[in-house]
């Protein structure tokens, strides 16, 4: 068997033994299982911090602070001046060092500083995520009750929208809970938000179902056709 | 620890998190004319891209405690340790693979960088001579340690033995794969339009000789233009090929047996699992007990019928009413969860921003 042929049908046949494993589970929790369930975790989080370190920490920050991206032409010449403002990365890369300080039991605090800058950089690009995404989002929502398509009242648009609109107004209902709902309009429409919050849970249960039979149906297909030929090579009956 | 002291690290703390938050606050608010008027436009990328840098710090974190954790059982011999073993070898593994298959697409980058100069330094002979000659406004980009940059002709003769020299290690990196291994057709094929970019651009390559020394006349700037495209033609071709021999290194073998092998599949595999339980979990959902349950049961079971082919077989219009139930339904009440949830969301930002959330994180641990 040559280099081309014998990967493929190395990872092949370590794939299935893993899906194997895990689909063991099924029987009851066993050492099979376990052990992969373990190395998925050693091998998830490693890649994390690698693929950082490969795909940004190291090509959009340390190269350009060490002048690794100017080119230096046969003539000697270079491609463009070095930058030394990138140098001032290293002002973040110092503060966010300041983590490991989580380690000491005297100087813990200043941990404490740093995650309170990643958080507070955090809630602020969150506040620009809600104007950004939710607002456009909830003028979105309103839509015309009455469509006109090419001067022809349109009945199954209209109807839609209404609804649509209709339908969000009762669920918004439902979870507002700031001023008194006894005996007013608004207190007597919120329990119809419930049964339309269950349809809407109903159909994310089955688009979620289906999501995964769908993943369920791939694994066993690779089982049957591409593991079972991948077996079958290397018992010599293929 | 004096209450004072105490005082000062939290203050501390508060005035960090505002600090981390205001520059994209600022940067959201101010009007894009002012942000342009200010050069912050430019320096956006940057500036976030440190603001990464101090959450990437925190990787190692994450690191160390998976090793001194799972460490720990391994050394102790604690309960399931044999598992913690599995865990540090996939976790090692990875990294080993990852790092030696970077090093050797470093190295592939920078022999393919080596041959892409070629095209980029006649390009930007061009470009430099056109500004010093005024034919161009502009600022010569090319930096020359020694002050002034060389002459045009000093420049091409550079280009032209920088060319050859790497012709020749193509040629000879040529001959090397043809003799030590088999080739697919596909190889073939390339290490063929590769040798043609090869000749290509040596017959192009003797045609700047005769360039004079001074300055470039039309007549050269078009021989140099033609002279760059082949240029990125054969880099274009050399790219292929190397990366052709790279996706067969051992190192990448390696890492493409860890990644699909093992952790897609496995991914793949949790997933489908779930698949088996929520199929259970359904089981005690939707037994209708009330009027809201059969509701829920009602909506999922169009949605899966509407999704396969033994709904349509069931009913024709399944997949439409499923497609309405989405659209319409669904939709209208997810997205009263997301306008109620974004505005919870816009709260928690402010208060967390602004200090008000956790006060139990800028207080000292009792």
């Amino acid at each position: 068997m040559d280099s081309a042929s014998f990967w493929p049908l190395l990872s092949t046949l370590v794939g299935g033994l893993a899906t194997l494993a895990i689909f063991s589970f099924l029987i009851r929790e066993n050492g099979f299982y376990r052990f992969f369930e373990h190395v998925f975790i050693g091998v998830a989080a490693g890649i994390g911090p690698m693929l950082t370190l490969r795909d940004f920490l190291w090509p959009q920050i340390i190269d350009p602070m060490r002048g690794a991206t100017i080119t230096t032409y046969p003539d000697g010449t270079l491609s463009g001046p070095y930058q030394p403002l990138y140098l001032l990365y290293l002002v973040p890369m110092i503060f966010g060092a300041l983590y490991y300080a989580l380690y000491s039991p005297r100087y813990a605090w200043i941990a404490k500083v740093v995650i309170g800058f990643t958080l507070g950089a955090s809630g602020a690009l969150a506040i620009r995520g809600f104007f950004a995404e939710v607002i456009p989002q909830l003028a979105g929502s309103f839509k015309p009750l009455v469509v006109i398509s090419s001067g022809v009242f349109s009945w199954s648009e209209s109807i839609n929208n209404t609804l649509f609109v209709a339908i969000l107004l009762l669920v918004l209902n439902y979870f507002f809970f700031t001023f008194g709902r006894e005996g007013s309009l608004q207190g007597k429409s919120a329990p119809l938000g419930r049964p339309l919050l269950m349809v809407c849970f109903g159909a994310f249960f089955g688009s979620t179902v289906m999501a995964r039979l769908a993943l369920l149906v791939e694994r066993v297909q690779f089982l049957l056709q591409d593991w079972w030929v991948a077996v079958q090579t290397i018992v010599g009956l293929g | 620890m004096s209450a004072g002291r105490v005082d000062v690290r939290a203050r501390l703390t508060r005035i960090a998190t505002f600090l981390g938050g205001i520059y994209f606050f600022f940067y959201f608010v101010c009007p894009e004319s002012m942000i342009e008027q200010w050069g912050i436009q430019e320096a956006n990328e940057p500036i976030s891209n440190g603001f990464i840098v101090v959450g990437t710090m925190a990787i190692g974190l994450g690191i160390i405690n998976i090793i001194s954790a799972h460490g720990s059982k391994v050394i102790f011999k604690r309960r399931g340790w044999q598992y913690s073993v599995a865990l540090l070898v996939g976790f090692l593994a990875i990294i080993t693979t990852t790092t030696a298959q970077w090093i050797e697409s470093v190295k592939v980058s920078k022999r393919v960088h080596g041959v892409q100069v070629i095209g980029d330094f006649a390009q930007r002979i061009i470009e430099d001579d056109q500004i010093v000659s005024g034919r161009k406004e502009g600022i010569v980009k090319s930096v020359s340690p020694a002050g002034a940059l060389p002459q045009v002709g000093a420049r091409i003769s550079a280009l032209v033995s920088y060319s050859n020299l790497q012709l020749r290690k193509i040629n000879s990196e040529v001959n090397e794969s043809r003799a030590m291994s088999r080739l697919s057709q596909a190889e073939s094929e390339l290490l063929i339009e590769l040798e043609q970019a090869s000749r290509d651009l040596e017959a192009s390559a003797i045609i700047l000789t005769q360039i004079p020394r001074d300055s470039l006349r039309s007549e050269d700037e078009a021989a140099l233009q033609a002279f760059s495209q082949k240029a990125a033609r054969l880099a274009s071709a050399f790219s292929l090929v190397m990366r052709k021999n790279a996706s067969t290194s051992l190192s990448q073998r390696v890492y493409d047996l860890l990644y699909n092998g093992v952790f897609n599949q496995l991914g793949s595999a949790m997933f489908a699992l779930l698949g088996v339980y929520i199929a259970a979990a359904a089981y005690r959902a939707f037994r209708i007990r009330s009027v809201e349950s059969a509701l829920m049961m009602i909506a999922a079971l169009i949605v899966m019928l509407g999704q396969i082919s033994f709904g349509k077989h069931l009913y024709s219009e399944m997949p439409a009413i499923c497609q309405w139930l989405l659209e319409v339904p669904n939709s209208a009440a997810f997205r009263a969860i997301r306008l109620g949830a974004g505005v919870a969301g816009l709260m928690l930002a402010i208060r967390m921003w602004l200090s008000i959330e956790s006060t139990s994180f800028t207080t000292r641990n009792k």
